[in-house]
């Protein structure tokens, strides 16, 4: 799936503090099944950016086409369901729901999206479980699991429901070098096989040498790195 | 449903508080399901235990519930005596199809001793069933001081055909310390009737009478005396089961003659009467109204004004039952509304992998309503099982049979109404639910 965006500026105004706009994109685009990495420190706009692309936050202005479509020209809803059966996302908490097993976790864009029923939903859990290392795992509850495991099952709910873009937030923020290699090949092999755009939201210097393609975000502005 | 699964993942993650909540509804559905249910049932009992007694009763003046309650149900003490020739003459009225002396007076480990004669044992709710009181072994009483027992007095006193006993002066045990001379001989046991008679000991209006003629004054029922005065009005000079001493005096010459008449003629309690007809029934109960020494009731009318009172109660408890109601769904609201925060953590997850605005609002709406069902049916569980327990008792002490069944006019409601009131407690935060934005919650910086 392609990702262009046009004329793009997301501003947070908070009561009593001055606005500050944190995005100013005039014109980007990224190709359907590209693997890209975004840089920038800490505030700079990244995880703005992903949410943005993700359709939980509306920008300021502009507009944000995803395949084509105009994101926030959607209803809420249909934003909704993209985010259930066309974008995966790799949140930087991972956000796992903590009532839920791990197996159950995965399961959940399944159910939003309807696109399985309930024994192939479960079959394809178990699936992307076992393919995240975490076959042993399946009835664990996020509690229950490390931190290292709660990103492998965060990455397996983001690729549940075989999504045209991926979109991940810091994913190896809290992870030594193997557990990072390993999480990012999966992540990066597991698009390739699926022809899916994955955008990577990190500043780690050590991923760079990983994507052909590393954008930074300072300024509010994208640049090629 | 996967709204189902969620709802139920939230309440079993926090199980204090969905217990305690569970509890609070519970009980509140147990209240009105314990009250609804021992009303109808005791309702449903008094009507079977009374169906078999023809249509008017006839007794002393005085309270007419009373009357009704004493001669049919034996609970409390009888009204007083109507005088023999009253019975006599309604024997003989061309109105009346069927007319049952019943005297009282005494009783053998509180199962009341009733003189009745044999027609009491053809007694039938219609002309088409069979008779309520039927013998289960032996014969009905054919001579004074023979005696049939009800089933359940004849297991309570473990007494056997052809055992003897002697009753205890009063209708209830304890009132009067005395036992009678008269030794009672049992001749037959009768098959359960599902009515208070079968705590009840039979044997002729006779050895009732003669009891009472011979035993020592005063010997009136102590608690008759609550109506010497309302007796006293309507002409009479005795009040009670018994005779009083200056009776029992002319009663004891009537004995010495032998003559079972005079005897009748003496003293009893009540007549149940089977008029030919509706028109006869009414001409009789207006006969009486308008005279001055007995009261001819309806036992269904009667009944109903006891219904009526049995039901003011239930409205009462039923409105206790509404606050319980509304505090249960205070506490469910409370319930809910206190696990807000980490809840709308958790509804920002759903909505960040894809669930509606829609989807979230029904999770927690479910939750609530999970709560209320479930309370509901364990309130259910817990109304059905006092209510026996309490029906239970009173069928031991009274002997009126009450069972608690299935009603099904009520069941929608107490369904419904957990129903709603789970929707109630969860509008709010089903609302916030609703409006819970995604980007504050999961990423608050």
């Amino acid at each position: 799936m392609d990702v262009v965006l046009q004329q793009l500026r997301h501003t947070y105004a908070a009561s009593g503090l001055e606005a500050r706009t944190v995005l100013m994109i005039d014109d980007w685009q990224a190709a359907s099944g590209a693997q890209i990495l975004l840089r920038g420190v800490s505030g700079s706009g990244k995880t703005t950016l992903l949410n943005i692309l993700a359709g939980l936050l509306p920008p300021t202005t502009g507009v944000v086409r995803c395949g084509g479509q105009s994101l926030y020209a959607l209803p809420e809803n249909e934003r909704d369901r993209l985010r259930a059966t066309t974008i995966g996302y790799i949140f930087q908490m991972h956000h796992l729901a903590p009532t839920l097993s791990a197996l159950e976790n995965v399961e959940m864009p399944l159910v939003f999206g309807r696109k399985l029923n309930a024994s192939a939903r479960t079959a394809r859990a178990r699936e992307l479980l076992d393919s995240v290392g975490l076959r042993d795992f399946h009835r664990h509850r996020p509690m229950q699991l490390s931190t290292g495991q709660r990103l492998r099952v965060a990455v397996a709910r983001a690729l549940a429901a075989q999504p045209a873009l991926v979109l991940a937030d810091e994913p190896t923020a809290a992870l030594d070098a193997e557990s990072s290699h390993a999480v990012m090949d999966l992540l990066q092999e597991s698009c390739r096989r699926a022809g899916a755009t994955l955008i990577v939201a990190s500043h780690d210097p050590a991923l760079a040498t990983r994507f052909d393609h590393v954008v930074d975000l300072r300024n509010g502005g994208l640049h090629e790195g | 449903m996967y709204e189902l699964k969620l709802a139920w993942r939230n309440l079993a993650n926090r199980p204090v508080q969905t217990l305690v909540t569970l509890t609070v509804v519970a009980l509140a559905v147990a209240l009105a399901v314990t009250v609804i249910h021992l009303n109808e049932g005791l309702q449903r009992g008094i009507i079977r235990a009374s169906d078999p007694f023809g249509v008017l009763v006839v007794g002393a003046k005085g309270s007419s519930q009373q009357l009704v309650l004493s001669t049919l149900l034996l609970q409390g003490l009888p009204v007083g005596n109507i005088d023999g020739h009253i019975y006599e003459e309604l024997r003989n009225d061309p109105r009346v199809a069927l007319a049952v002396p019943i005297a009282m007076g005494d009783n053998i480990g509180g199962a009341r001793i009733v003189g009745t004669d044999e027609h009491f044992f053809d007694l039938r709710s219609s002309q088409q069933a069979a008779p309520a009181f039927q013998l289960a072994e032996g014969r009905i009483f054919e001579a004074d001081f023979e005696a049939v027992l009800g089933s359940r007095a004849a297991a309570e006193l473990g007494l056997r055909i052809g055992d003897q006993f002697r009753p205890a002066h009063g209708v209830e045990p304890g009132l009067e310390g005395d036992d009678h001379a008269e030794v009672h001989t049992v001749v037959g046991i009768l098959r359960p009737s599902a009515t208070p008679f079968d705590n009840a000991v039979f044997t002729t209006v006779n050895s009732v009478i003669t009891m009472h003629a011979k035993a020592p004054a005063p010997v009136a029922a102590v608690a008759m005396d609550d109506h010497v005065e309302e007796t006293d009005h309507a002409g009479m000079e005795v009040v009670g089961a018994a005779v009083d001493a200056e009776t029992a005096h002319h009663d004891e010459e009537a004995h010495a003659d032998g003559d079972h008449a005079h005897a009748i003629a003496g003293q009893v309690t009540a007549v149940l009467v089977a008029p030919v007809g509706f028109i006869e029934a009414n001409q009789l109960w207006r006969d009486f109204y308008t005279g001055t020494e007995a009261q001819a009731v309806f036992p269904g009318r009667e009944l109903g004004g006891l219904f009526d009172l049995l039901n003011q109660g239930q409205e009462i408890l039923i409105l206790v039952g509404y606050l319980a109601a509304v505090m249960a769904a205070l506490t469910l609201f409370l319930a809910i509304y206190s696990a807000t925060e980490s809840r709308q953590h958790l509804l920002a997850i759903l909505r960040g992998v894809g669930a509606s605005r829609r989807t979230v609002m029904l999770v927690v709406l479910v939750e609530t309503v999970l709560v209320a069902m479930i309370g509901a049916l364990l309130g259910r569980l817990l109304g059905y099982a006092v209510a026996a327990a309490i029906a239970g008792e009173i069928s031991r002490r009274s002997a009126i049979p009450v069972a608690i069944g299935w009603l099904p006019q009520v069941e929608p409601v107490l369904w419904l109404l957990p129903f709603m009131l789970g929707v109630l407690a969860g509008l709010l935060p089903a609302w916030q639910a609703y409006r819970v934005n995604v980007v504050e919650k999961l990423f608050p910086s």
